[in-house]
């Protein structure tokens, strides 16, 4: 009895293995059909991912950028103001004179030319898509167009800004506007090591240069700020890494989404450059692009 | 009469200014475009105060400033006018010796009434 009854329960045993068995191998079969599914879209979906992130960065990007344009805007709403204040004053008192008013009256609309260009550029700025248009440009106007959003919020800042850029630099091929986010992006880390360094004299410096040997062109922009560590170093230019808190201290999301320098990445490599780090903890942080001529 | 200095690249601002200063609160008022102007004038004539742009297209107002400071043993005010933010503003200030700060985009007639009143005390 005992005998067959240990023969039932092997068999029981036996049978509920199998089955165990069977679902684990159902259960796998099912989720491999799945990933190699996925995995025949992922090209795809990778893409659309990346274009997302470029989103998200730019609009991160941008929030950033309105207190620099609060800043450009700032000179010639003043400037204006002042006009118009003396105009109006000069017809309270008596004494306005029309040759005066056709001298001071055209710098109103120079003024006012200037907040427009600076609305305008932030406009295609903000409607710009990554590596739509290919074109030939020369790398300082990118750099001054990135300095026309965010030099004047520098210098209010007291931030030296030491400018180098070399005339009659080959033309390169590529997004221009997508390079102008990647100076921007630079700079602004550069603007918040410096200002988190603590230090009196804050500097950035930012030159443009043909390598002698290979022949690249070269943009360097660096700061005295903090600097960063190897460990950071390392990490800098993948997705989603980021030394600034992801909260601000009133609980909205903070500064850093850690998608700026990885985005820059894919620009510099749209465009068949290359970025580099150098940096020292204390003494401050260089960046170089090398990037080949287009034409 | 008190006699000012404004140090200010925007022509048209020291114009303005100049003039309402000028022409309705009895001041007499020099303008100058560039730093190096500034301290020329500054040691050439005799000022009440000087208002001073930070950023000038050839050295930074913080020179000028001391400048100024050296050559007439700090003994009459200075007031920055650029538009940097308060922090940055205040350690120029504390860097440089100078009195403090005003607005030159103020509406005019406030900026000649604060004039008015730093000239009265003196």
């Amino acid at each position: 009895m005992q005998n067959y009854l240990d023969g039932q329960m092997d068999a029981s045993f036996f049978i509920c293995v199998f089955a165990f068995f069977s679902f684990v191998c159902l259960s796998l079969s099912f989720w491999y059909y799945n990933k190699m599914v996925q995995l025949k879209k992922s090209p795809v979906e990778l893409k659309d991912s990346v274009i997302q992130l470029m989103q998200t960065e730019k609009m991160t990007a941008l929030g950033e950028l309105s207190a620099g344009v609060a800043h450009e805007l700032n000179q010639p709403l003043n400037v204006s103001k002042l006009i118009c204040q003396g105009i109006l004053n000069d017809i309270q008192k008596g004494r306005f004179s029309q040759e005066e008013a056709k001298q001071d009256l055209p710098e109103i609309v120079n003024q006012l030319n200037k907040m427009a260009g600076i609305i305008e550029h932030m406009r295609v700025f903000s409607s710009h898509k990554e590596n739509t248009s290919k074109v030939i440009y020369d790398v300082n106007d990118a750099i001054e167009k990135a300095f026309s959003l965010i030099g004047a919020q520098m210098r209010d800042h007291g931030i030296v800004v030491n400018k180098e850029l070399t005339k009659g630099l080959p033309k390169i091929l590529g997004d221009a506007t997508g390079m102008e986010r990647v100076i921007l992006n630079i700079l602004s880390n550069a603007r918040n090591a410096v200002e988190e360094s603590g230090k009196k004299e804050r500097s950035i410096g930012i030159k443009t240069y043909v390598m002698d040997n290979t022949k690249k062109i070269c943009i360097e922009i660096t700061d005295n700020g903090l600097g960063i560590s190897k460990d950071v170093r390392d990490k800098i230019f993948q997705p989603f890494f980021t030394t600034k808190s992801a909260l601000a201290p009133d609980g909205k999301p903070g500064k850093g989404k850690g998608l700026g320098l990885f985005v820059a990445s894919k620009i510099i490599q749209s465009h068949g450059g290359e970025i580099f780090l150098d940096s020292h903890v204390g003494v401050g942080s260089t960046f170089k692009i090398l990037l080949p001529p287009g034409a | 009469m008190p006699k000012i200095l404004i140090v200010n690249d925007v022509a048209i601002v020291n114009k303005i200014i100049k003039k309402k200063l000028e022409q309705e609160e009895g001041f007499s008022v020099d303008t100058v475009l560039t730093g190096n102007e500034g301290i020329a004038k500054a040691l050439e004539n005799s000022y009440d105060i000087f208002l001073l742009d930070y950023y000038l297209p050839d050295i930074n107002g913080d020179k000028v400033c001391e400048a100024i400071k050296a050559s007439l043993n700090g003994q009459k005010p200075i007031y920055f006018t650029s538009s940097m933010d308060k922090t940055s503003m205040a350690e120029v200030i504390q860097k440089t010796g100078a009195q403090g700060y005003m607005d030159l985009a103020m509406d005019v007639d406030e900026l000649a009434k604060q004039l008015k009143a730093l000239t009265s005390r003196a």
